[in-house]
């Protein structure tokens, strides 16, 4: 994510994460990995729930997509660390307007997914675009 | 099977803990403007 940053902020987005741990952990990712990003803690998954966000299945955990994208990671200098709260939980992406209404929504299909970042912005676009002329 | 969001939606809320362990409401996050909020399978 941190790699992406520059187009994300020049698209006119915040970032933020909010990951599982300990406040100290999200210190511990924001100060090191991902120093331009704000960051949360949620051990109790309550925000990931209210987001619709869910542990995976085996299949998803641990299926062939997702050592591919691990080996794409290693590829690319990144090596995992500790993981913090629910090894099976699976992540998301959403940008939210000022209003408050989603205009981007990306359910990681498994562990070693993400989002297209291309198609984030593009959406950022779609949107921006829809209101200018509204 | 909790409810997934879709583009259109309005966001929901929830309380998270900031760095410093206060807690912390996520709609304050796109109240200023608009985020891209990122929730990470874990910290590392």
């Amino acid at each position: 994510m941190e790699q992406h940053t520059e187009q994300i902020t020049s698209a006119g987005l915040r970032i933020a994460a909010v990951g599982l741990g300990e406040p100290k952990h999200a210190q511990r990712y924001c100060g090191s990995l991902a120093p331009s990003i704000a960051c949360y803690a949620n051990k109790t998954k309550e925000a990931y729930k209210a987001f619709g966000l869910d542990r995976g299945n085996l299949l998803q955990l641990m299926g062939p997509q997702v050592f591919a994208a691990g080996a794409r990671a290693i590829a690319r200098g990144y090596t995992q660390r500790e993981i913090t709260g629910d090894a099976l939980m699976l992540g998301g992406v959403f940008v939210i307007d000022q209003e408050g209404i989603i205009r981007y929504a990306h359910y990681d299909a498994h562990a070693g997914d993400h989002p297209d970042f291309a198609e984030v912005l593009r959406a950022v676009k779609d949107w921006k675009d829809a209101r200018n002329t509204a | 099977m909790t409810k997934r969001w879709k583009v259109g939606d309005r966001a929901p809320n929830a309380t998270v803990l900031d760095i410093h362990g206060q807690p912390f409401e996520l709609a304050q996050l796109w109240q200023t403007g608009p985020v891209m909020l990122n929730f990470l399978r874990h910290f590392g």
